[in-house]
């Protein structure tokens, strides 16, 4: 129990810290909307009304008014209305591309997890053998191949060249969303390409990880004792050794989940897809200060979560941390 | 029996198809276009709200006043206002309204929304609504007051004599009274449902990937709007786009491409692309600060840059040759007088030969021997062409300018650098040299306004266009003269005095002009704007009141 | 079980086959051979054990190959190339022939000479930053681990924070701080932000290791704690810096072709990610450029590969069980075909 409470006073100091560094964001940051919205002008905004325009975008107040203001509101989960997307509440907006990419960096999350811990599972079970010792290296230098790469090569081939898959976006624009086959079938056939992306360059970590907990399991007593009994083959590689494997994988996972909403900003990018890496992009390159708060306290939070859900998994299946 | 059936069906299938087959003709017709790059469509129908909505609604769902014909001054177009009329002592414009017009909820149109919409850009000085509002407390702005003469008249008051105040006001997009006047803080308000007079206001179908906005039945241009609907889809990139069009779905577009040659003709029968000059570009010195502020190392930097360098491979060879050191380009070239701008013609040519003369000259040498050439007083000349890092064509531009500098011993480099740090660096004015558009207008005064205006070279509010923080007197006159008077020779000699004062003192080293993006699909409509038939100026961006009429030209495809 | 026992169908003919060398005993060389093993031991026997480990192993020195090439092509690029990385050199889009190996990129600059140079610079931000993400999580992660107590707090509080920051967001709020995202800039940020896994790893191995004989035996002798630390524990930490490092290096790599390719760095810089950046921006894919997008592609995945199989080579050596398993297929078939369980491993 005190091991969950000094984790849990962890993240509250560490939620805090990134509360704080939130706010500083904006004002370390040169430059705020309203530059470019004056530009835009072309000259066409007398003096008076360019000064009117920066003070509305400005900050006012002391530091420590503005600071208190800013946590007050964060409270009450309200994050403010986005500059770029204006004058959409930034939590809506959040919430809609929070949803694709849960759809894009979920989806690759699933195929990697699963494809690569069974390749894992199978590469350490016939050690030393063929598929180990070819595939072992090949997906986990796949891992090393940035996603901005195999997403370039991914949209080349196959969205450019053979026109197979659309040239990114979520949806065709001839769909309303709804949740019918025809939507669905139209956004799962946008993601493939993307999520191909993602999985591509993941699957060799999980792979890897699995296979290297595995090996190290299967000289262990329990192992040798229940091959010794005559268990079947089936029955020893899953129900004894994957699964006592699966659990620092499944930790792995949890924290990588956490990390999801951060988005594929790569992919996202060359697939134009409208999730968070990509509104956050555009969101830092206009100085959205409202969105760029809320997105990171966004992936904070989550991490946070993630970090405490994994710690008390933990506890729960190591009894020595319960003290 | 059978066979007589059999034919009675057949032929009633034939009438039957025949009879669908004007009802297909009957068809919603919709014009697709993309004024604007976004992540996501927002419900956001505010006429002066610049971040995305106003380049959708302005001119399209809200009228102007007056629509410039730019390209064809004597061809101008009422909007809101049938006539406008400018009073003898230049100190007043009257605007005669269009009258049976009509609010697309069917309140009538008068001079009361237009007086209200001019009291309320001045009652919210932070709503930019491009009306040059006077200030007494800062001394600014030029109209001071809008009057009813009638319900049909209104007369806009100015503190100074302006003949150029009527391209000022025809720009204002007149908001309905009975809806505004409720609005408390119109910057925020995303006044969803527009009440209008344009073609389009009826907005349907709204979800973040797109919406339409169809015919407004009121409206006077109704008769002859052959377009229902107006359709704005949600796009980012250039390949979505150019695959868009390509593939039918996005008929008007206004990107910026690269090769258009290979990657954007060859995707579709129906692509096409015209890129008429627009406005030039510029490279800004800061004049404040050794050695720009030297006029002969000026000069020598403009011939020591290679402009066809930068025409044909820094810029794709989009954009096109600007003649004369005038910090303008040919889409004033109505204004040019070839033969006084002559002599200064030399100073756009690329001869690096002729750079080194004149630097060797003035005494720009390498003093300390380290392969670059000094200050007049000794200090190294070391500066960097600063530029926003995503804005690739300039940067382009920036590079080879930097090498030409090089090559005739001038160490400058670029500097690029994040583009909202660059936005807050060029109010301070502490830049060395960058890479600057040039403003559009209807004369050029909207161009050199800003550039000697000395009340803009303040550090900290220095305007894009008056980093070289160069006064010259001559000009801030010329341009006075130029505004007091209407008669368009005096103009012309007032421009001329500019344009030759510029070409002297080197405030500024043109470029090349930059092109105007257009690309259009012929596959659903045809009558677009061509280089043969430049009737209108062709963008599909705010900016062009052009556009609408653009638009409305447009014939659908049987 | 083994297939082996379960299905003797399948093995009894292969051995049948062998029957005539199975009556003559083989002799021992024989057996050596089909093990893959050397009779003598090599010139590597006489370097020290972890390092001979290193030049055994396979696919570490393929690895180590790969990446020397890399960094001797970039170290004498100017040897290489005649052009200037940052100038044009030829006419835009120029095919890869005799004047330009690689052909020109759509602004006229050669694109082999803007590799090499590239290299240069991506790889010394990539193995900068990974050196020192390795040694700020060495120097952390002991400090935590052996002294414990209070500076462990802070530290692990400090590591942890590290773990959960979002990179991404903080390298723009400095890049925008200092107006240009150059190489250094990034390999800093990169730098300050990827030493948290290293310091956790070996932090734990420090705990593990203060518990054991010979650094309670050196603290009763009275030995300084520096020096407990410097010559007891450090070295067995070697393998884990290393593998910290090489770790460091690839996400560092990856992380600034990323950042670049996506248009945060500075487009003046000549690096793999520039390259990808303008190649993408200047759409040479569309208008059928491949040389100016596949050299730095495959230069970054050469990269990545090369530093993956250090990467193996060096689990292995920390790791014995996975270096075992290595041997354990040669072991298994040896003992299948004399009819053996395989099952002990």
């Amino acid at each position: 129990m005190i091991f969950l409470l000094r984790r849990l006073a962890f993240y509250i100091g560490a939620f805090f810290l990134a509360v704080t560094f939130n706010f500083f964001i904006p004002r370390l940051m040169p430059g705020d909307p309203s530059a470019r919205i004056i530009a835009s002008f072309q000259g066409r905004l007398n003096e008076s009304q360019v000064e009117a325009i920066r003070k509305s975008y400005g900050f006012t107040g002391s530091l420590w008014e503005q600071y208190v203001t800013y946590v007050g509101s964060i409270m009450r989960l309200d994050f403010g209305i986005s500059t770029v997307q204006f004058p959409e509440p930034t939590a809506s907006l959040l919430f809609y591309a929070a949803t694709w990419t849960l759809v894009l960096v979920g989806l690759a999350i699933f195929f990697a997890f699963t494809i690569g811990s069974f390749m894992g599972i199978h590469a350490a079970w016939h050690r030393g053998g063929f598929f180990d010792s070819f595939f072992t290296p090949i997906n986990v230098m796949l891992n090393a191949f940035t996603p901005a790469i195999v997403a370039l090569l991914l949209f080349y081939a196959f969205s450019l060249q053979l026109q197979w898959f659309p040239l990114g976006r979520a949806h065709s624009t001839s769909i309303m969303p709804s949740f019918s086959f025809e939507f669905i079938g139209n956004v799962l056939y946008h993601a493939t390409l993307p999520v191909l992306s993602i999985f591509l360059v993941s699957f060799g970590g999980w792979h890897l990880g699995m296979r290297n907990v595995m090996i190290n399991l299967l000289n262990e007593d329990f192992v040798i004792l229940a091959k010794a009994k005559g268990l079947s083959d089936r029955r020893v590689r899953y129900r004894y050794v994957a699964r006592n494997a699966i659990l620092p994988q499944i930790t792995a996972l949890a924290l990588s989940i956490g990390f999801l909403l951060g988005g594929a900003l790569v992919t996202e990018q060359v697939f134009n897809y409208p999730g968070l890496g990509k509104f956050t992009f555009t969101a830092i390159g206009s100085r959205d200060y409202s969105f760029i708060q809320g997105q990171l306290l966004l992936l904070t939070a989550s991490v946070l979560v993630a970090n405490l859900l994994s710690d008390i998994a933990n506890v729960i299946l190591d009894p020595r941390l319960r003290t | 029996m059978h066979k007589i059936g059999l034919l009675t069906v057949l032929a009633g299938a034939l009438l039957t198809t025949s009879a669908i087959v004007p009802a297909v003709g009957q068809e919603e017709v919709i014009l697709r276009l993309l004024p604007y790059h976004t992540d996501a469509m927002v419900e956001n129908f505010n006429p002066n709200n610049p971040t995305g909505p106003q380049q959708r609604t302005r001119d399209f769902t809200y009228e102007p006043l007056w629509i410039e014909n730019v390209w064809n001054p004597d061809a101008d177009v009422p909007g809101l206002a049938m006539s406008y009329e400018i009073a003898e002592d230049l100190k007043s414009v009257t605007w005669k309204l269009r009258p049976d017009t009509k609010w697309s909820d069917g309140e009538d149109f008068n001079a009361d929304d237009v007086v209200f919409t001019f009291d309320y850009a001045k009652a919210h000085p932070d709503y930019p609504m491009g009306i040059d509002v006077y200030s007494e407390e800062t001394g600014t702005g030029n109209v001071v007051s809008a009057e009813k003469i009638d319900d049909l008249t209104v007369r806009f008051n100015l503190h100074e004599p302006d003949s150029l105040a009527r391209y000022g006001q025809g720009q204002i997009y007149p908001l309905p009274e009975h809806i505004w006047s409720s609005v408390d803080d119109p910057k925020n308000f995303a006044n969803t449902t527009p009440v209008a007079t344009g073609p389009w206001t009826e907005v349907r179908n709204f979800s973040r990937s797109g919406y339409e906005v169809c015919r407004n039945e009121l409206s006077h241009y109704n008769a002859d709007n052959k377009i229902d609907c107006l359709s704005f889809p949600q796009m980012n990139g250039n390949e979505q786009t150019v695959a868009a069009l390509s593939a039918g779905d996005l008929d008007w577009l206004g990107d910026g491409l690269t090769d258009p040659d290979i990657t954007f003709l060859p995707q579709s029968e129906f692509n096409n692309y015209w890129l008429p000059a627009g406005s030039d570009v510029n490279l800004q010195l800061n004049t404040t600060k050794a050695p720009f502020d030297n006029l002969e190392f000026r000069k020598a930097m403009s011939v020591a840059i290679d402009r066809d360098t930068l025409v044909d491979i820094s810029t794709f060879g989009l954009t096109t040759h600007t003649r004369f050191p005038i910090g303008t380009g040919e889409m004033f070239n109505t204004w040019y007088d070839e033969a006084a701008l002559q002599p200064y013609e030399w100073l756009m040519q690329y001869t690096p030969e002729k750079a080194i003369e004149l630097l060797d000259a003035a005494g720009f040498v390498d003093k300390d021997g380290d392969g670059w050439r000094d200050n007049l007083d000794g200090s190294p000349i070391s500066f960097g062409i600063s530029m926003p890092s995503g804005w690739t064509d300039w940067v382009n531009t920036g590079q080879t300018v930097a090498e030409n500098l090089q090559d005739v011993g001038i160490n400058a480099s670029l500097k690029t650098m994040d583009e909202g740090a660059w936005f807050d660096g060029v109010p301070q004015g502490n830049f060395d040299v960058y890479v600057m558009w040039t403003n559009g207008g209807a004369t050029p005064f909207s161009q050199y306004q800003p550039m000697f205006n000395p009340r803009l070279m303040v550090p900290g509010q220095i305007d894009f266009q008056a980093m070289h923080q160069l006064v010259i007197p001559g000009i801030e006159e010329a341009l006075d003269k130029f505004r007091s008077t209407s008669d368009r020779d005096a103009q012309l000699a007032d421009i001329g005095e500019v344009h030759k004062l510029v070409a002297e003192n080197v405030p500024v080293i043109s470029l090349f002009a930059n092109p105007t993006w257009y690309e259009y699909s012929t596959r659903h409509f045809t009558g677009w704007v061509t280089e043969d038939d430049p009737r209108y100026r062709p963008q599909v961006h705010d900016g062009t009141r052009e556009r609408v009429l653009h638009a409305l030209s447009l014939q659908p495809v049987e | 079980m083994s297939e082996i026992v379960q299905t003797p169908g399948l093995s009894r003919p292969l051995r049948a086959e062998n029957a005539a060398e199975v009556l003559r005993p083989p002799s021992q060389a024989e057996l050596m051979a089909e093990l893959g093993l050397k009779s003598r031991p090599g010139w590597t026997s006489r370097l020290p054990p972890g390092l001979a480990a290193f030049v055994t192993n396979g696919k570490g020195m393929v690895g180590v190959i790969i990446l020397l090439a890399l960094i001797l092509t970039a170290l004498f690029a100017p040897l290489l190339t005649s052009y200037d990385p940052n100038r044009r050199a030829g006419k835009p889009h120029v095919q890869p022939g005799y004047e330009h190996v690689l052909g020109t990129t759509r602004m006229g600059k050669d694109a082999f000479t803007q590799l090499v140079y590239g290299g240069r610079v991506s790889l010394t931000v990539g193995i900068g930053a990974g050196l020192a993400a390795a040694m700020i999580g060495l120097a952390l992660g002991i400090s935590a681990g052996y002294f414990g107590g209070r500076t462990d707090d802070i530290i692990t509080f400090f590591v942890n924070v590290v773990l959960v920051l979002p990179g991404l967001p903080l390298i723009i709020v400095i890049a925008t701080m200092v107006e240009t995202a150059g190489p250094p800039v990034i390999g800093l940020v990169l730098a300050l932000t990827g030493w948290g896994w290293a310091a956790r790893t070996i932090r734990t191995q420090t705990l593990a290791l203060r518990a054991r004989e010979f650094v309670l035996a050196a603290e009763l002798m009275g030995e300084k704690k520096w020096r407990i630390i410097l010559i007891e524990i450090f070295p067995n930490m070697l393998s884990f810096v290393m593998g910290g490092f090489v770790l460091g290096t690839i996400a560092a790599i990856l992380a600034e072709a990323a950042l670049e390719f996506i248009g945060l760095g500075d487009p003046n810089s000549v690096t793999w990610g520039t390259m990808l950046y303008w190649a993408q921006k200047n759409l040479a894919l569309q208008s059928g450029a491949w040389w100016e997008i596949w050299p730095p592609c495959i230069a970054i995945m050469l990269t990545g590969a090369a530093l993956v199989l250090i990467n193996f080579a060096v689990d292995e050596i920390t790791n014995p069980q996975l270096k075992a398993s290595r041997k354990i297929g040669r072991i298994k078939r040896f003992l299948s075909r004399r009819g053996r369980s395989a099952d002990v491993f």
